[in-house]
């Protein structure tokens, strides 16, 4: 297109020359951020008895999250402290606080979900459909961003109260 | 607390307030806004300045995990592949159907799905579905203004760059895992010739996300059965499988035409089969998809004796293609592939002779190979892209002859196109981002050409972002438009130019919270050397009006579209509500309102499960303006309602029940040329469809 041919200078130059400025939001891993999100829904859970010092959070996999899930191992939240356990077997599942089920161990994920079913372990995944499947806290991608969706009932049968802060910054919370 | 959403940096926000680093940070008051308005005066004083200034950086792994839930909530994830799996660049806005959606709304085919989109019409001659977008709606252009693809592989033929949406869609529904579309020429940057008024892309599900082996069974009105059985499943040794086959049946209505006061008995008739297979293992994925339809024609086009059974056109097609996806590193990756494709058209039509019926067979073969790269980096302030496609189509064959009589048309032809474009998105700061594009096309037909794109996207408000996009784009005609000459009446021209758009595109979006959304998009198009029929002659009666009539290709019209496009998108708890609202005006410069173009759309799209029963509704309404046809007559608007209703009797086995036309509602498309003497087709009226799925 002729008319355009002036112009082809002046775009090749705003495209390589541009001086330098910097993105328009943040911009993190994708598992640190999601690592983060969990140590998050612990904060604003509240699980039926709260005793012992430790806030158990649990893992499927042996580098969950690529190894950023391990470092929140330590982490306070209030009185407790966090202890990150990975390669949870199934046996040990209803000793934890929280269950994180990766992308990666999705196979496993109806098996958990429905051997915890009313046991007091919040259990958050990245799974597609992770809600609709019986999970608590289902992590997922809306374009560049990270969100989260909430499976009320199934917490609740679970003993479980979630902070009405976190409902209110869910996607999407199912009754 | 919505208000400081996307306020800058959040870390200096936690410097300015004095919270130490590694302890959670709250997000602030609205302490940020002044140093945020000083950052953008800075900004836009001095553009250098904001390198220095840092409106937004990347952030440490040990600092994202110490943020607050709201702030996470507005960091981006820092990922090329992304960037990549974008379809037309951050200027342009995608809409979205996935296969929740599919599933709750019993959507049967791709042509049903993309009519409930915002702006998007479909038109059905009782052969072929067509795809109006932006106000333009060419009966018999095979949808060739439109690119299809099917994860990221054109499927666009190369004998009329046709592709085929309706049950002669080459992927089942059941295996899609969304379907994106992005209307007017921006995606063309990326994808070239046929990305004219939009671009369709369906992505399929992966063996990890099916999981299992399904079994649907479904049957429905006009005696329609459907069997499709699939499997998907990550296997252990690493390798990601899928296979699918399904076959569709329908037996189809009677039609009783008024014009030529007869009924076209079992006339209607269809019949396809599909095959489709993915291996994906690490950064290889190989991928096979074959489809097969038979269409009877109920209402003899192309001047053929009413009524003959045998009418029917077939249809072939089958997509093979390697795809090759590499991260480099953290900020980089190369993404190949290559495609081999076929194509295969059988018609026959009935005429009348002295010595009784004959049958005059249409034939069309395509076979094309392509290979494309892409090269995608991200540095601290630009996204930039480079890719390439080459194409060579060693077979374009029309063939027409009478079954042993005489040869009308043997059209042989091959040759080759390449591409190279440039695409880049800079953020310029203070919520500001360019999105510059040029792409340079050496065609199968014509010179060279550059065709540029030109975005500007600016968050106002954390709230509130403004687009502004232009964007041009070309089509080069097919080889049936410039040869398929048989002596009829519709004739070819060998001298035809390529089409050319030229786009402005400008979009508010406005989201109150994160589970609403507003959206107000104008557009202009104005398209040039539009390949059109115009009236030649009067034919051998020598009566103008007459179904001889003689029309010749050419590329006179220039067609100018302005329309407003108002969208409103919610999320419920369980389920979706969407509705939309388009008005456009199509004009010739030379001879006003083109054929089939509605000034009003309307779409409701809602899905939502019935309180604690355990069954999903989900409901569509439609409305189509009143459209003109080829004649100069009017067909009337039609509204269209659609219920589907789908649970589970137990956990393996799920069902559904779809009512399409619920209000039985007569309504009419317009026809093409080739229909004449035929101006409108009747569309299905009030029609049922159960479908039963077992997972196993």
């Amino acid at each position: 297109m002729p008319v355009f041919r002036p112009f082809l200078p002046v775009l090749a130059t705003f495209l390589f020359l541009l001086p330098a400025v910097a993105p328009r939001a943040d911009q993190a891993s994708e598992n640190s951020l999601k690592a983060g999100f969990v140590y998050n829904f612990a904060k604003y859970t509240e699980w039926p008895s709260e005793d012992g010092p430790q806030l158990v959070v649990c893992a499927l996999g042996r580098n969950a999250l690529d190894g950023q899930l391990a470092l929140l191992h330590g982490r306070r939240i209030g009185e407790r402290q966090l202890e990150v356990r990975l390669q949870a077997g199934s046996s040990s599942w209803r000793h934890c606080d929280l269950l994180f089920i990766a992308q990666e161990d999705g196979e496993r994920a109806a098996q958990a979900v429905r051997s915890l079913v009313g046991l007091p372990v919040l259990t958050v995944g990245d799974i597609p459909g992770f809600a609709l499947l019986g999970g608590h806290i289902e992590l997922r991608e809306d374009e560049r961003r990270l969100q989260f969706e909430i499976n009320l009932g199934a917490a609740q049968r679970a003993g479980l109260k979630l902070s009405s802060q976190m409902l209110k910054l869910a996607t999407r919370v199912r009754p | 607390m919505q208000a400081e959403r996307g306020c800058g940096n959040v870390l200096e926000m936690a410097k300015m307030a004095k919270i130490p680093k590694g302890q959670h940070v709250m997000p602030l008051s609205p302490a940020c806004r002044p140093f945020r308005r000083l950052r953008r005066l800075l900004c836009g004083a001095l553009l250098a300045s904001c390198a220095s200034q840092g409106v937004a950086r990347t952030l440490s792994d040990e600092e994202a995990r110490a943020l607050s839930l709201e702030l996470l909530l507005d960091v981006e994830i820092a990922s090329v592949e992304k960037y990549v799996r974008k379809l037309s660049g951050a200027a342009s806005s995608a809409q979205i159907v996935d296969a929740e959606d599919i599933r709750r709304h019993g959507y049967r085919n791709l042509a049903e799905l993309l009519q409930t989109l915002p702006g998007l019409y479909v038109t059905n001659d009782r052969n072929y579905s067509y795809l109006g977008n932006r106000g333009v709606g060419i009966v018999g252009d095979w949808n060739s203004r439109v690119l299809f693809l099917v994860d990221g592989h054109r499927i666009n033929e190369n004998v009329y760059d046709g592709a085929y949406i309706g049950n002669d869609f080459i992927v089942d529904l059941e295996l899609v895992e969304r379907v994106e579309y992005v209307a007017g020429p921006a995606a063309a940057m990326f994808y070239g010739n046929n990305a004219f008024f939009g671009v369709v892309n369906v992505v399929t599900r992966t063996g990890r996300q099916i999981d299992g082996s399904r079994l649907t069974l479904g049957a429905g009105s006009q005696r329609a059965q459907k069997q499709t059985i699939s499997y998907g499943k990550l296997l252990d040794n690493g390798l990601d499988v899928v296979l699918s086959a399904s076959r569709l049946d329908i037996r189809g209505q009677d039609w009783y035409i008024p014009e030529f006061a007869d009924t076209a008995r079992r006339g209607d008739y269809e019949e396809a089969g599909k095959f489709f297979a993915k291996l994906g293992f690490g950064s290889w994925t190989l991928q096979l998809a074959r489809n097969e339809r038979t269409k009877g024609i109920p209402n003899a086009p192309y001047r053929q004796v009413f009524f003959d059974p045998r009418n029917h056109t077939d249809d072939r097609q089958t997509l093979a293609s390697l795809q090759y996806n590499r991260r480099l590193d953290a900020d980089s990756l190369l993404s190949a592939r290559i495609d081999h494709g076929q194509y295969d058209y059988r018609g026959d039509y009935l005429y009348a002779s002295p010595e009784g019926r004959y049958i005059n067979r249409d034939l069309a073969q395509g076979r094309w190979q392509a290979g494309e790269f892409k090269f995608v980096s991200r540095g601290n302030r630009h996204q930039w892209l480079i890719g390439g496609e080459y194409r060579r189509s060693p077979t374009r064959w029309q063939h027409n002859a009478d079954v042993g009589g005489e040869t009308y048309l043997d059209d042989r032809r091959s040759d080759r196109a390449w591409a190279i474009y440039l695409h880049d998105e800079i953020a310029l700061g203070g919520g500001l981002t360019l999105d510059l594009g040029l792409r340079y096309d050496r065609p199968t037909h014509g010179r060279e050409r550059f065709n540029p794109r030109l975005g500007l996207i600016h968050a106002w408000r954390p709230d509130m972002t403004l687009k502004l996009l232009y964007g041009s784009a070309f089509r080069t005609p097919n080889v049936s438009e410039l040869y398929y000459d048989i002596g009829d009446n519709l004739r070819p021209n060998p001298a035809l130019r390529p089409e050319t758009i030229r786009s402005l595109e400008a979009q508010i979006e406005h989201r109150p919270d994160s589970r609403q959304r507003w959206l107000a998009t104008l557009f202009e198009n104005r398209v040039d050397a539009l390949v059109g029929n115009v009236y030649q002659d009067a034919g051998e009666d020598g009566v103008r009006g007459t179904p001889d009539d003689v029309y010749r290709l050419e590329n006179g019209q220039r067609l100018l579209t302005q329309g407003l496009e108002l969208r409103h998108e919610r999320t419920l708890a369980d389920g979706r509500f969407d509705t939309a609202y388009t008005l456009q005006r199509s004009t010739y410069r030379e001879h006003g309102t083109p054929e089939n173009s509605p000034r009003h759309l309307f779409k409701l799209n809602w899905r939502q499960p019935i309180h604690h029963s355990g069954i999903h509704a989900g409901v569509g309404l439609q409305y189509v303006g009143p459209r003109l046809t080829y004649a100069g007559t009017r067909v009337g608007g039609a509204w269209l309602a659609r219920l589907t209703l789908s649970g589970r009797l137990q956990p393996r086995l799920d069902w559904s029940l779809s009512i399409h036309n619920l209000f039985d509602r007569r309504h009419d498309d317009p026809a093409g040329l080739p229909n004449a003497p035929l101006d409108r087709i009747r569309q299905d009226g009030r029609t049922l469809f159960f479908t039963l799925g077992l997972g196993f």
